[in-house]
C-alpha cells in the first residue's frame, strides 16, 4: 500500500483534481433523488407545472455537470493510473538492472517477469478503481444516508441498523469466501502444473503407455478443482442475496413507517427509497473494491520486494577505467553461493597470461561456470580475489571491464530482431563487412545466407525459430564482433559436430590473436589444443597444465581422457 | 427495486473476465459452436432446467417490486391502509432473495460439473493425440485451452446465460407492464433507449480500435520484458543495460498512451448514458406530472412506478450489450477447445491386431521414407535388417534422421511409405499398446515427475513390487545415490527431479527403462549432456541393460557406442556407412573422420 501511496503522492495535483471532480460526481448523483421529490411533493402535488419545469431544468443542469465532472474525472484517472503504472513498471526495470545476478537467482527471473507484467496491472486496476469507485461509493453511501436522514430524522434508527446488519453480511463474505477462493487459486495451479508435466514428457507418457495414469491424475486434480469452485461460489450464493434482502427490507420499514404520512411527503418518501437503492450500490461497490485491493495489496507487496532487494554488489567508490590487456589471475579464491552451505569453488589460484589461450575441463557441476561468472563480476568472490592486469576486478568500472570481456554462454540467449541487430550487440557501429566476417569465423555465415532475408531474417522471441546448434553459432559470432580483450567461451559449442566445432575454434584462435581465450567444455578434445588446461572437480584445481603434464600428472584428466577417447594415453 | 443492483458482483469470483471495451474476439461460427457445447452437456445438465425457471421467476419479481413499490406509495398517499400491499411486496422479496440463493447454489454445482465434464472431455482427447500434434503445438497454448479458454467458458456462459435469460424475461415484462400503464410514457422512455443504443454504437465503434491497439502495445512490452528478464546475462555481459531501459521507455511510453486515450474514450460512454437516463426521467416526470393534473391517471404512486420501471429497462440495454460481447468471447474459446476436439486421434489398432508379446526382436526397415511436411523428406528409401539381439549405433550429424528412425520404430509417427516389420509382422498389425510396451526407451531429455523416486521407476508399471523397483535401481546402478537421498526410494522429487543432477535423473529413466523388462531397448542421446564420470556409470546400466536383446543407441559421443555390433552412419536421411567400429576405421571414411576430431587427433 505505502507503494501505492508513494506514486500517487507525485501525481497529487492530478489526483486531487480528480476527486475533486469524483465528489462533485457523487454530489450530482446525490442531488437526483431530491430534485425528483421537490418535482413531487412541490410541484406535482401543488398542480405546478412551472414549477416542475424550473426543477426540471435545474435537475438537467446538474444532470450535466454530473456527466462532466465523470468526465473529468475518468480523464485524470486514466491518465493517472496508466501513468503511475508505466513509472512503476520503468523503476522496476532500472532497479532490475541494478541488481546482481545473486538478487536476481534469488529472486527468480520467472518471478520478475510476473511481477512486472501481472502484478503492475493489478496495482494499476487498483488506483484506477481507487480513483473512480472507491471514493466515490462511500461518498454516495454516507451522503445518502444523511440525506435521509437530514430529511427525514424519523428513519435514522433503521437506516443505522440496516448498515450494521449489511456490514457484518459484508465481512462475512470475506471471512467465509476469501480463504475458499485460496484454496481454488491452489487447486487451479495444481491443475496447471498436472498438465505442464503431462506436456513436458508427452514422450514418456506415449512410450510408457501410460495414458490411463495420466487421466486419473488429471481427473483428480480437475475434480478437486471443480469441488473448490463450487464451494467458494456457494458461499458467495449465501452472502450476495443477503445483502440484498437486507436493503429491500430497509426498504418496506421505510414504506412501513411513513404509511401514516401525509400526503406532501410522499416525494420525501419516494426520494429515501431512491437513496436506499443507492446506498445498496454503494456498498456493493465497496464490497467489490475491498477484493481488489486485497488483490492489489499482494501485488504491491510483492512489487515492493523487488525494489527492497539490495544489490548483492557493492560499486567501489573509486572505480577506475583501466586500459585492459587481458592477463587474468585468481588469487587463492573460494566461492559460495548465498543459498548453498557448500562451496562451490576453494581456494582457486592461477594465472592466465595476455594473448594465451586456457581450456577449463571438469564434471558438470564441478565449478567451471562458477569461476568465468567472478571475472566479468557477475558474481563476486567470498574470499579471495580476482585480479585483471593486477587490478583487482571489484575496482575496476563496471562498463570498462564488461566491455573488455565478451562471453559466450552455455545456454545461447538471443533477442527478437533481426540476426543482423542481434550481432550488432556485440558492437553498435559494426560494418556489413565486420559483421559477415565474425559470421564467416563462427560457420554461420551459409546458415544465415539460405534464410530468406540472409542478415534482416527477423528471429523469434528467443530465437526459438533456430536449432541449437545455430543459436550457438550466431552468439559466438556476436560474442566476436565485440573485439574482446578476454573471450569466455562456456561450453558454447557443444550442439556443433566436432567438425565444425574444430573450424570455429581454429577461426577464433586467428581472430582473437591478442586475446585471451578461456574455453570451457566437457569434452577433452576441445580443450587438449589449448596452451594450457584447468581440470577443476569439486570445485578445486586438479591440475593446470599442459595436455601432455597433465596426462602424466592428473588422475581426473586421465580418466576423463580414458572415458572419451578410450585406449592408452599414449598408445597414440 | 434493489434488483437494479444485486446481480452478483462480477469481480468477486476472483477471475476477471473481459469488461466493456476491451477486445471481443469473435467465433466463426456462434450457432454451430453453441449447439456442439449443448451436445457436449449431455448427460450433465441436470439443474439447467432449474437455473432456467429460476431466472423466469427472477424477473417477474424484478417485474412486480416496482410496481408493488408504486402501489404502496400511491396508498400511503390517499392514506389507504397499505399492510397488504406491504406484506406482498416482503412476500415478492423473499421469494426473490431464496429464488437467487437457490439459483447461484444450483448453478454452483451444474456449472462446475459440466466444466470438469468438458475439460475431461478435452484431456481424454489429449491423451489420444499423436506426437506430431504436440511437436506442432506450443505448451503454452496448449496449457491455455485446458484452463483460460475452459475457465471463460464456466464463468461467462454461465453467468451470462442465466442474466440474459433474467433481461430477456425483464425487459419484455416491464415493457408489457409499462404499454399496459400507460402507453405515452413507455413511448418516451422508448426513445431514451434508442438514444443509447445509437450512443453506445457510436462510441464502441471507435474505442474498438483503440483497445486493439493497446492490446498489441502490451503484447509487444510484454515480450521484450519477458526477453529482457530471461536474458539479463547477456544484458549485462554485453552492457546493454541503457540500451535495453530506453527501448523499454519506447513500449512503455507507447502502451500508457494508448491506454490513456482507449480509456478516457470509453469513459464518455457511462456519464453520457447517465444524462440520457435523466433527461428520459425528467422528460417522464414531467410529462407524468402534467397528465397527473389533468386527471389522465389519479395515481400518483403510478409515478413512481413508471421512474423504478424506466431505470431497470434501461439498464438490460446497456448490460446486454456487454455480456453479449463476452459471451461471443467465451465461444470463441469453446471453438479453440473444438479445435483440438477434432484432430485426428493415433490411429486405432486394427480389428484383427494381435498383441504383441516376447518379442524376439528381429527388425527389419523396408524401403521406409518418411516426410514432416510435405517434400521434406527426413529419411529416403532407407533399408536395414537387424536380427535378433544386435546393438545398433546410430551417429551421424543432428538433422540426419536419427530419431526419426527411432520415432518410426515406436510409431509415435507412421511410415510415409515403405514397411518397418517385428518378427515378421508390419508394426500396424500390433496393438498399439503391446507394441509400445515392446521397447524400454530412455530419451535425452530424462522426464521425471514430481512423484517419488519410487513411483518415477514404476512409471507406466503400477503393479511393480518395491523388489523389483530396487532391482531395477540396482542394475542401473542408480540404487547407490538414492539410497544416499533422505527417504530413499520414498524421496519426494517435488521439482520434478531438477533437485536432482543430469546424471542422476538419466540413471532414474534408466531404471525405469529396466523395469519395463522391454524386450527392444532404446537409448536416445541419453548420454549426451553428463559429465563423462556419469556417462561412465550409464555406460555400465547400458550394458547390463542391453544383454541379449535388440538395442539401439543413438549417440554424439563416439567412446559411447564404440563396442556395439554394428555401427550405422546416417545423412540426409540414407545410411552411408555401416559395420563395426574396425570395421569402419578401417574404411577410412566420414566415420573415420568423425572419430579421430573427436579424438583430437586431427
Amino acid at each position: 500500500m505505502k507503494l501505492i501511496f508513494r506514486y500517487i503522492q507525485k501525481h497529487i495535483l492530478i489526483f486531487a483534481f480528480s476527486m475533486l471532480f469524483l465528489t462533485m460526481e457523487a454530489v450530482a448523483d446525490l442531488l437526483q433523488p431530491t430534485l425528483m421529490s421537490m418535482i413531487v411533493d412541490n410541484g406535482i402535488t401543488n398542480a405546478d407545472i412551472s414549477l416542475i419545469i424550473k426543477y426540471g431544468i435545474i435537475m438537467l443542469l446538474i444532470a450535466f455537470v454530473g456527466a462532466f465532472s465523470a468526465i473529468m474525472r475518468n480523464k485524470f484517472a486514466s491518465t493517472t493510473s496508466q501513468t503511475i503504472a508505466k513509472e512503476i513498471r520503468s523503476d522496476l526495470y532500472a532497479k532490475v538492472h541494478t541488481l546482481s545476478f545473486e538478487n536476481i537467482d534469488k529472486l527468480h527471473p520467472a518471478s520478475i517477469i510476473t511481477r512486472m507484467t501481472n502484478d503492475v496491472t493489478q496495482v494499476q486496476e487498483f488506483i484506477n478503481g481507487l480513483m473512480r469507485i472507491m471514493v466515490k461509493a462511500p461518498i454516495t453511501c454516507i451522503g445518502a444516508i444523511v440525506l435521509i436522514i437530514i430529511r427525514t430524522p424519523k428513519q435514522a434508527p433503521i437506516i443505522a441498523i440496516i448498515l450494521v446488519i449489511v456490514s457484518i453480511l459484508i465481512l462475512g463474505n470475506i471471512k467465509f469466501g476469501y480463504p475458499k477462493f485460496g484454496i481454488v487459486q491452489k487447486k487451479l495451479d495444481g491443475l496447471n502444473s498436472t498438465s505442464r508435466e503431462f506436456l513436458s514428457s508427452v514422450r514418456v507418457v506415449k512410450a510408457f503407455s501410460a495414458e490411463d495414469a495420466e487421466e486419473a491424475k488429471f481427473v483428480e486434480s480437475s475434480q478437486e478443482l471443480a469441488l473448490a469452485n463450487t464451494e467458494a461460489l456457494r458461499v458467495m450464493a449465501v452472502f450476495a442475496p443477503l445483502i440484498s434482502l437486507t436493503v429491500n427490507f430497509g426498504i418496506i420499514i421505510l414504506l412501513w413507517i411513513s404509511k401514516s404520512q401525509s400526503s406532501e411527503q410522499i416525494g420525501k418518501l419516494m426520494a429515501s427509497v431512491n437513496y436506499m437503492t443507492q446506498v445498496l450500490f454503494g456498498v456493493t461497490m465497496i464490497s467489490n473494491m475491498i477484493n481488489v485491493a486485497v488483490r492489489s495489496i499482494a501485488s504491491s507487496k510483492r512489487i515492493n520486494e523487488i525494489f527492497n532487494e539490495k544489490p548483492a554488489q557493492v560499486k567501489a567508490e573509486n572505480a577506475q577505467a583501466i586500459d585492459i590487456h587481458g592477463t587474468i589471475t585468481f588469487d587463492n579464491v573460494s566461492f559460495k553461493y548465498a543459498k548453498s552451505s557448500i562451496e562451490s569453488l576453494s581456494n582457486i589460484t592461477f594465472e592466465v597470461k595476455s594473448g594465451s589461450t586456457i581450456g577449463i575441463i571438469g564434471p558438470t557441476g564441478s565449478g567451471k561456470s562458477t569461476l568465468i561468472n567472478l571475472i566479468p563480476r557477475f558474481y563476486d568472490a567470498t574470499s579471495g580475489k580476482v585480479l585483471i592486469d593486477n587490478v583487482d576486478v571489484n575496482t575496476i568500472e563496471e562498463h570498462c571491464l564488461r566491455n573488455a570481456i565478451s562471453l559466450v554462454p552455455q545456454k545461447s540467449l538471443l533477442f527478437s530482431g533481426s540476426i543482423k541487430d542481434n550481432l550488432l550487440w556485440g558492437d553498435e557501429n559494426a560494418t556489413d563487412e565486420e559483421i559477415e566476417h565474425v559470421a564467416k569465423i563462427a560457420c554461420v555465415h551459409d546458415f544465415i545466407m539460405s534464410t530468406s532475408d540472409g542478415y534482416n531474417t527477423l528471429l523469434g522471441q528467443g530465437g526459438v525459430n533456430l536449432s541449437g546448434g545455430q543459436k550457438q553459432r550466431l552468439s559466438i559470432a556476436r560474442a566476436l564482433l565485440k573485439k574482446p580483450k578476454i573471450l569466455i567461451l562456456d561450453d558454447c559449442t557443444s550442439a556443433l559436430d566436432s567438425k565444425t566445432e574444430k573450424t570455429v575454434l581454429e577461426g577464433i584462435r586467428e581472430y582473437a590473436k591478442d586475446a585471451t581465450v578461456i574455453i570451457i567444455s566437457q569434452r577433452i578434445s576441445t580443450v587438449m589444443k589449448s596452451d594450457s588446461i584447468l581440470c577443476i572437480d569439486n570445485g578445486e584445481i586438479q591440475g593446470h597444465g599442459t595436455h601432455n603434464e597433465l596426462l602424466d600428472s592428473c588422475a581426473t584428466y586421465r580418466n576423463i581422457y580414458i572415458s572419451q577417447i578410450g585406449g592408452e594415453p599414449n598408445g597414440k | 427495486m434493489a434488483n437494479n443492483y444485486s446481480t452478483p458482483p462480477s469481480n468477486m469470483n476472483g477471475i476477471q473476465r473481459p469488461g466493456r471495451g476491451m477486445v471481443v474476439v469473435k467465433p466463426k461460427n456462434l450457432k454451430g459452436t453453441l449447439i456442439r457445447l449443448w451436445k457436449t452437456t449431455a448427460g450433465h445438465r441436470k439443474g439447467l432446467g432449474w437455473i432456467l425457471l429460476l431466472s423466469i421467476l427472477a424477473s417477474a419479481t424484478a417485474i412486480l417490486s416496482p410496481f408493488l413499490s408504486g402501489k404502496a406509495i400511491t396508498l400511503i398517499n390517499n392514506g389507504d391502509p397499505v399492510n397488504i400491499v406491504l406484506l406482498s411486496l416482503l412476500i415478492i422479496y423473499i421469494s426473490e432473495w431464496l429464488n437467487k440463493t437457490l439459483q447461484q447454489f444450483i448453478m454452483a454445482k451444474t456449472c462446475q460439473n459440466i466444466i470438469h465434464h468438458i475439460r475431461m472431455g478435452l484431456i481424454q482427447k489429449t491423451l489420444k493425440l499423436p506426437l506430431s500434434f504436440f511437436d506442432k503445438h506450443q505448451h503454452g497454448e496448449l496449457m491455455s485451452r485446458l484452463t483460460n479458454d475452459i475457465d471463460n467458458i464456466s464463468t461467462t456462459i454461465s453467468n451470462s446465460l442465466s442474466l440474459l435469460f433474467t433481461y430477456f424475461f425483464t425487459i419484455i415484462g416491464i415493457f408489457i407492464m409499462m404499454v399496459s400503464l400507460n402507453p405515452l410514457l413507455t413511448l418516451v422512455s422508448i426513445v431514451g433507449i434508442v438514444a443509447i443504443f445509437i450512443l453506445t454504437k457510436f462510441i464502441t465503434s471507435r474505442t474498438k480500435k483503440l483497445f486493439k491497439e493497446r492490446q498489441v502495445n502490451l503484447g509487444a512490452l510484454n515480450g521484450h520484458i519477458e526477453e529482457g528478464i530471461s536474458g539479463i546475462t547477456v544484458v549485462k555481459a554485453f552492457s546493454r543495460e541503457e540500451k535495453m531501459q530506453q527501448e523499454f521507455e519506447e513500449k512503455n511510453d507507447k502502451l500508457c498512451k494508448t491506454s490513456i486515450d482507449a480509456l478516457i474514450y470509453s469513459g464518455y460512454l457511462m456519464p453520457l448514458t447517465n444524462v440520457i437516463n435523466n433527461i428520459c426521467f425528467l422528460l417522464i416526470a414531467v410529462f407524468s406530472g402534467i397528465m397527473y393534473l389533468n386527471n389522465v391517471f389519479e395515481d400518483i404512486g403510478l409515478i413512481t412506478t413508471f421512474l423504478l420501471y424506466i431505470r431497470q429497462f434501461n439498464r438490460p440495454f446497456v448490460e446486454i450489450a456487454n455480456i453479449y460481447n463476452n459471451f461471443q468471447t467465451a465461444v470463441a474459446g469453446a471453438e479453440r477447445i473444438f479445435e483440438i476436439i477434432d484432430q485426428d486421434e493415433e490411429p486405432a489398432d486394427a480389428k484383427n491386431a494381435i498383441k504383441l508379446e516376447n518379442a524376439k526382436g528381429d527388425i527389419e526397415f523396408k524401403n521406409v521414407s518418411f516426410e514432416y511436411k510435405k517434400d521434406y523428406l527426413i529419411l529416403d528409401d532407407f533399408s536395414l535388417k537387424i536380427k535378433a539381439g544386435t546393438q545398433v549405433a546410430i551417429v551421424g550429424p543432428t538433422g540426419s534422421g536419427k530419431t526419426t528412425i527411432i520415432n518410426l520404430l515406436t510409431r509415435f509417427y507412421d511410415v510415409t511409405s515403405g514397411e518397418i516389420t517385428i518378427d515378421g509382422h508390419k508394426l500396424e498389425e500390433y496393438t498399439m499398446k503391446s507394441l509400445r510396451e515392446t521397447f524400454g526407451v530412455v530419451l535425452q531429455d530424462s522426464s521425471l515427475f514430481a512423484s517419488t523416486v519410487k513411483d518415477n521407476i514404476a512409471y507406466g508399471h503400477d503393479n511393480a513390487t518395491f523388489e523389483e523397483i530396487v532391482e531395477a535401481a540396482e542394475l542401473s546402478g542408480a540404487d547407490s545415490f538414492i539410497n544416499r537421498l533422505e527417504n530413499k526410494y520414498d524421496t519426494l522429487l517435488e521439482q520434478g527431479g531438477l533437485e536432482l543432477s543430469q546424471g542422476e535423473r538419466q540413471l532414474i529413466t534408466i531404471s525405469r527403462a529396466v523395469i519395463a523388462k522391454a524386450p527392444i531397448i532404446i537409448l536416445d542421446e541419453a548420454t549426451s549432456s553428463v559429465d563423462t564420470v556419469t556417462e561412465q556409470k550409464i555406460k555400465r546400466a547400458m550394458v547390463n541393460m542391453c544383454k541379449g536383446k535388440t538395442s539401439f543407441i543413438i549417440a554424439h559421443r563416439l567412446a559411447t557406442i564404440r563396442d556395439s555390433d554394428i555401427i550405422l552412419f546416417i545423412e540426409k536421411g540414407k545410411i552411408i556407412e555401416q559395420g563395426s567400429h574396425d570395421e569402419l576405421i578401417k574404411l577410412n571414411g566420414k566415420y573415420a573422420q568423425l572419430y579421430l576430431t573427436q579424438t583430437g587427433a586431427i
